[in-house]
C-alpha cells in the first residue's frame, strides 16, 4: 500500500486544510451570526459605532470575523507541525490578514510555517541548545523568515490573487452566476457536512468576508435544503411504504435542524438508501441554488437558508427557489424509491405464485 | 487483540460519532477490544489512557483533519483512513488493522 510521495503530500495537505477549516468553522458562526444580527438590530449605522447595543455588538462580531484568516493559518500549520506551528502561524495570518491577502494568504502562510517547522525540527543540534530551538529558535526562526517572505515576496501576488477572484466573483450574473450556484448547491448537498461540503462551506465564507454575496448566498442557501427534500418526501409518502416510522420521526427532527443549518440531519436517510437518497437531495439542492443565482437574490448575512429570509434582496424570489428545488428533490427521491417498492412487490408475487 | 482508535470529522458534529459507532460494531463483530476516542466539536471525548494506547495492538485514525496530541501514539503501528470509509466500510477497516499487525 506503499503511496506515492506526490500522493502522501496531497493527501496531507488536503487534510491540514480540512482542520483549519474545523477550527474555523466557530469563529465564522459566532462572529458571522453576532455580526448579522447587529445589522438586522441597528441597520447599516453599526459599522461606524460602538456607542449603542448594536455597535458593541457589531464591535463584538467583527472581532471574530477579524479572525478567520489567523485561524485558518495557525491551524494549517498546526496539523501539519503540531503545537510548534501555531505561534508562527498565528502571528503570519494576522499578517496575511492586514495585507489584505484574505483567506488565501492565510493557507499558504499555514503551510508555509507548518513546513518550515517540520524542517526545523529536523535540524540537528548539539544536545546543550536542544530547549533552546524548541523554546527560541522554531518560533523566532519560522516567524522571522515566513513574516518577512510573505511581506517582500508573496504578499503582492497573493493580494493580486484574491482581488482577481473577487473581480471575477463580482462580475458574474446571469448564466455563469447560475452555474456557479449550481455547482456550489450541488457541492454542499453531496456528502452533506463531509469534506467535498466544507469545501464548499470554506470557498462560500471567503467570498463573503470579501464581500461576494452571491457565492456566499448560494453556499448559505443550500445548507437547509437536502433536510427540506428529506423532510417533505417523508410528507409525500402518504401511503406510508416508503419510510418507516424511524425515518419519518426522523424527518421532523431533519427539518428542525435544516431551520437552524446543520445539513447533517439528512445523514440517516442517506446512510439507509445512498444510491437513491444522494442523487435526490444533489438534484433538488443544485436547482434550488441555480434558480436563486439565475434571480439574482443575495443574502448579506451569514444567516443559512431560512433564518436567512428576511436579509435577502427579494425574500419572495428567495422562497420560491427553496421551494421549487425542494419539491424536485422530494419527488425525484419519492420517485426513485417508489420504482423500488413496485419491483419488490412484483418480486415478491412473483415468488408467492 | 486491541485496537485503539480516535476518529476526527471537519465540523466534529456527525461523521466523527458515526465512526465511533461503525468502529464499535465492527470491532465486536471480530471479538476484538476497542476503545475509541472522539475529537468533534467539544474537544476530546472518551479520551483514551496512555495505559490503553501502550497496551493496544494497533491503532486507527479514522480522522479528516489532524489528531489532537498525536504524540500520544508515537512508534504505534497506525492505520489510518477518512471518516467516510469507516462509516461506509468499517469491517474492512478493522479487516487491514489485523492484517497490519499480522493477524488476518
Amino acid at each position: 500500500m506503499a503511496d506515492s510521495k506526490a500522493k502522501t503530500f496531497g493527501r496531507d495537505l488536503m487534510r491540514a486544510f480540512q482542520s483549519g477549516v474545523s477550527y474555523m468553522i466557530p469563529v465564522v458562526v459566532a462572529g458571522g451570526i453576532l455580526t448579522s444580527v447587529a445589522v438586522i438590530g441597528g441597520g447599516s449605522g453599526v459599522w461606524e459605532e460602538t456607542d449603542t447595543f448594536w455597535g458593541v455588538l457589531r464591535m463584538i462580531g467583527q472581532t471574530g470575523l477579524n479572525f478567520i484568516v489567523p485561524m485558518i493559518s495557525a491551524y494549517v500549520a498546526y496539523a501539519i507541525a503540531d503545537r510548534p506551528g501555531l505561534a508562527p502561524g498565528f502571528i503570519t495570518g494576522l499578517i496575511a490578514y492586514n495585507m489584505g491577502t484574505g483567506f488565501i494568504g492565510g493557507m499558504i502562510t499555514g503551510v508555509l510555517c507548518g513546513y518550515v517547522v517540520n524542517w526545523l525540527k529536523k535540524l540537528p543540534v548539539p544536545d546543550r541548545v536542544r530547549t533552546l530551538k524548541s523554546i527560541m529558535i522554531i518560533p523566532i526562526l519560522t516567524t522571522f523568515v515566513i513574516g518577512m517572505l510573505l511581506w517582500y515576496v508573496l504578499g503582492t501576488p497573493i493580494h493580486f490573487l484574491t482581488d482577481s477572484l473577487t473581480n471575477w466573483l463580482n462580475s458574474l450574473s446571469g448564466a455563469s452566476a447560475t452555474v456557479m450556484g449550481s455547482i456550489i448547491g450541488a457541492m454542499m448537498a453531496f456528502d452533506m457536512g463531509g469534506p467535498i461540503n466544507k469545501i464548499a462551506y470554506a470557498f462560500g465564507t471567503a467570498a463573503y468576508t470579501e464581500g461576494s454575496y452571491a457565492a456566499s448566498t448560494a453556499m448559505l442557501l443550500a445548507i437547509g435544503v437536502p433536510n427540506t427534500i428529506m423532510f417533505l418526501a417523508t410528507l409525500l409518502d402518504r401511503k406510508h411504504v416508503l419510510f418507516d416510522d424511524a425515518e419519518r420521526d426522523n424527518g421532523a427532527t431533519a427539518i428542525i435542524m435544516g431551520l437552524v443549518g446543520i445539513t447533517e440531519g439528512t445523514i440517516p436517510f442517506a446512510l439507509a438508501d445512498p444510491l437513491r437518497v444522494i442523487p435526490s437531495i444533489i438534484v433538488g439542492t443544485s436547482i434550488t441554488c441555480a434558480i436563486n443565482a439565475a434571480f439574482g437574490v443575495t443574502n448579506s448575512t451569514m444567516m443559512s437558508t431560512y433564518m436567512g429570509i428576511p436579509f435577502t434582496t427579494n425574500p419572495v424570489l428567495y422562497i420560491l427557489s427553496i421551494v421549487v428545488g425542494s419539491l424536485i428533490g422530494a419527488l425525484m427521491v419519492v420517485g426513485l424509491k417508489y420504482a423500488k417498492y413496485r419491483k419488490d412487490q412484483k418480486n415478491a408475487t412473483a415468488e408467492n405464485a | 487483540m486491541k485496537i485503539a482508535a480516535v476518529t476526527a470529522c471537519i465540523a466534529g458534529i456527525a461523521h466523527t460519532y458515526m465512526a465511533k459507532s461503525a468502529l464499535e460494531r465492527a470491532a465486536k463483530k471480530r471479538g476484538a477490544q476497542i476503545h475509541v476516542e472522539t475529537q468533534g466539536a467539544m474537544g476530546m471525548e472518551d479520551k483514551l489512557s496512555q495505559d490503553e494506547i501502550d497496551k493496544a495492538d494497533v491503532v486507527i485514525f479514522a480522522v479528516d483533519t489532524n489528531v489532537t496530541e498525536r504524540d500520544r501514539f508515537d512508534n504505534k503501528k497506525i492505520l489510518e483512513v477518512g471518516t467516510n470509509e469507516v462509516v461506509k466500510s468499517a469491517d474492512d477497516v478493522v479487516d487491514h488493522a489485523y492484517q497490519l499487525v499480522g493477524q488476518a
